[in-house]
């Protein structure tokens, strides 16, 4: 399944945000700023240098006070998307996963009007947003790009703060498979800024089960150094401390507003669904 | 230390072989990429891998420990360390004026770098030397070296000690001393007599001296002792090496009758009551001391109470030791006029013996040397050493190899030499041999530990 088949999949499905985002134009999100648009929010008192379009006669009539309707104005908002594009995520088919994700992703977001910018960690960025050319830029670099170099997250995610300009929703695409304390860093400061966040942990099944056998000599696909171990003995332990590692990340992502969703070895659909059902 | 097989020494390279798998396996170990090893590094990975690694070379340490143990043990070392010796001198009169003292020096060059007890059986002192020091024989005082009045064992003591140690006798072969050693002889320890005019060495046996060694059971070990004296000179000194253990047995057997006196019955008896065998003995007419072995050594319970089984003109008798059956004959296959030997009964034998055993039984398990009469005539001291001995399984489950027996039994009565073996320092080997069996015992244990538990 190619990523233009599969983002046009998810084209269709409507996503709101939870929170309120700021925007230039006029979208499908509530604005933080009242204006005029059809969905009515409350009234108040009538004070001199109203519009009298907005007063409701209705109200009027049946208690003699002038009201005036308040409504909340829709609005665009910006959706970032962060794909780590480093070494680890060229295991098995996690990059592949994470390309479907994020093509979807962006691809959704951008039929619903929403300016979307993709950020990468091999240094693309494209800033919010909706012309179709950009977005086919976006599409373009994701087919091409191949996972490599090292993840350096206290570096990424600085520079990847200091492009946020505005209030949005923050997509992080990745493995997550380092130092959870930067994120923590990140998502403490996305809330501080009223960002929304939703993370992706892209894994592989091999990391989820590690069905190594016998003693063999692990290399990380972004370190250089080695490990030898033997896997039937050390199994248990990597997998109670990927499920601590896991446990830790959705704590992060759930007491900083976020979200944290798992996407392993063909299920990103599934994972995809989640993210509708639970964001919007 | 040295080995008595020597030649499994050459297997030791082999021990080195779980560490050179280990190395092997090592090098070849498939290199695993994964996506990162985040969290394989982590602290609490690094201690438990120290703690692996750690257990790996204890378990590879283990094995290759065991594998040294198995070849050690089929190697059999025997050490002469800071062993003590006892050694039994014969100081008596008849040991005056040969060569004995000569003998001694090369006896003690045997014990190597050991202190050696060495026990004056004329007067009875023992004395403590090192061996660098050669006692004069007969003369006490240059015994004495460390200025201690050394205990005085009467003799019988001296001799009951055979039970729990080895021994070494130093003293001619008169009469007296043959009885001296046969009396004190325990069942289960075996000798090893040295001629001193033969070569003396560690490993010395006498061209006189043959041995037939075959293995009943695994655990058991028996040693026919051979000693042919017909070609026995009076001035010959022997000394004699009586090991003790429990798995070996005694069989001593004469070729002249006289001689049979000291070294026939009582040992065959008592090996036959060890091995679950049933065996009949055809001892010397003059075998009179026969009935002073039983005494001596109780086996007139043995036989009061055991069943009295006749056949024809004599009787045996049926001895229920647990498993162990020994049926017991005291017939005589000469007679004192008119030297006849009875086919006649050892036939009747054979029938009743086929009818409580099973004719097929007897027949793979029995051995029957038929004797030439003609070859028993003649003045005593020129006939043949004869022996007729009849084996027979008491039950199937007990694993003694008769087979091996019969054929040990029949190239001994043609004279035969099977295995010589050299039994010199047994004891050593089987202290060496128990310690390495604990010590592998205990390694095996240690491993499954390792391996399945920890």
């Amino acid at each position: 399944m190619d990523i233009s088949s599969f983002a046009q999949k998810y084209g269709s499905l409507f996503i709101k945000s939870k929170f309120l985002v700021d925007g230039l134009y006029q979208g499908r999100h509530r604005s933080i700023t009242p204006g005029y648009s059809v969905e009515f929010t409350e009234h108040r008192p009538y004070e001199a240098g109203d519009d009298l379009r907005f007063v409701d006669w209705k109200v009027y009539a049946r208690t003699d006070r002038f009201m005036v309707k308040k409504f909340t104005e829709e609005t665009e908002m910006d959706v970032y998307v962060f794909l780590d594009t480093s070494g680890s995520m060229g295991f098995e088919k996690k990059f592949h996963n994470a390309i479907l994700t994020t093509g979807a992703l962006i691809y959704l977001f951008h039929t619903q009007k929403d300016r979307v910018s993709l950020y990468s960690t091999s240094g693309y960025f494209m800033p919010p947003t909706r012309k179709r050319d950009d977005i086919r830029e976006i599409f373009r670099y994701l087919e091409h790009i191949t996972p490599f170099g090292t993840f350096n997250p206290k570096e990424c995610f600085s520079d990847f703060s200091l492009r946020i300009k505005k209030r949005g929703f923050v997509i992080l695409v990745s493995d997550f498979l380092y130092d959870v304390s930067y994120i923590e860093q990140f998502l403490r400061f996305m809330q501080k800024k009223h960002r929304q966040v939703v993370g992706f942990m892209i894994l592989s099944s091999k990391e989820e089960t590690f069905p190594f056998k016998g003693g063999a000599i692990f290399k990380g696909m972004e370190e250089k150094e080695k490990i030898e171990l033997n896997a039937d003995i050390e199994r248990r332990r990597y997998l109670k401390a990927l499920k601590e590692h896991k446990k830790t990340l959705s704590h992060y992502f759930k007491t900083n507003g976020g979200h944290l969703i798992f996407i392993n070895d063909d299920r990103v659909e599934e994972g995809l669904s989640r993210f509708i059902g639970g964001v919007a | 230390m040295s080995f008595l097989s020597p030649y499994f020494l050459l297997l030791l390279p082999l021990a080195g072989l779980p560490l050179l798998l280990f190395i092997g396996l090592k090098g070849k170990r498939k290199l695993v990429v994964f996506s990162t090893i985040y969290l394989l590094k982590r602290e609490e990975f690094k201690d438990e891998r120290v703690r692996q690694k750690l257990r790996m070379w204890l378990i590879i340490i283990l094995r290759v420990l065991m594998l040294l143990s198995i070849i050690l043990l089929l190697s059999r070392p025997r050490y002469f360390g800071n062993k003590w010796h006892n050694a039994y001198f014969d100081a008596s009169i008849s040991m005056k004026g040969k060569s004995s003292k000569k003998a001694l020096v090369k006896l003690l060059n045997i014990f190597g770098k050991d202190r050696v007890s060495i026990i004056n059986t004329q007067r009875g002192h023992l004395f403590k030397s090192d061996t660098s020091e050669v006692p004069e024989i007969g003369e006490n005082d240059v015994f004495y070296t460390d200025g201690r009045v050394p205990y005085l064992p009467p003799c019988k003591l001296m001799c009951a000690k055979f039970h729990k140690k080895d021994a070494w006798i130093f003293a001619d072969s008169i009469k007296g001393n043959r009885f001296f050693l046969n009396i004190n002889l325990p069942e289960d320890a075996f000798l090893k007599v040295y001629n001193l005019k033969g070569i003396i060495d560690s490993q010395l046996i006498s061209s006189n001296t043959k041995h037939y060694i075959y293995t009943a059971k695994n655990n058991e070990k028996y040693i026919w002792f051979y000693i042919d004296y017909k070609d026995h000179l009076m001035d010959n000194n022997y000394y004699f090496h009586v090991f003790s253990d429990n798995s070996i047995g005694v069989r001593l057997i004469h070729s002249t009758p006289i001689l049979s006196t000291f070294f026939s019955t009582y040992p065959f008896y008592m090996d036959s009551l060890s091995t679950n065998c049933v065996s009949i003995d055809t001892p010397d007419p003059y075998c009179e001391n026969q009935v002073v072995f039983f005494k001596n050594k109780d086996m007139t319970s043995y036989i009061s109470s055991s069943k009295k089984v006749p056949f024809g003109r004599w009787h045996g008798y049926m001895i229920h030791s647990g498993l162990k059956t020994l049926l017991l004959f005291n017939f005589y296959p000469y007679d004192t006029s008119s030297q006849f030997y009875d086919i006649a009964f050892l036939k009747s034998l054979s029938r009743t013996l086929k009818h409580m055993f099973g004719e097929d039984r007897l027949r793979k398990n029995m051995y029957i040397r038929d004797i030439d009469p003609e070859k028993c005539t003649g003045p005593i001291g020129k006939r043949p050493g004869i022996i007729t001995g009849f084996y027979v399984c008491q039950d199937d489950t007990v694993s003694v190899n008769v087979n091996k027996v019969e054929y040990i039994s029949s190239s001994l009565c043609d004279n035969k030499t099977i295995h010589k073996y050299s039994f010199s320092d047994l004891s050593s080997i089987m202290s060496i041999k128990r310690f390495l069996i604990y010590f592998l015992v205990l390694l095996f244990i240690l491993e499954t530990l390792l391996v399945y538990f920890l």
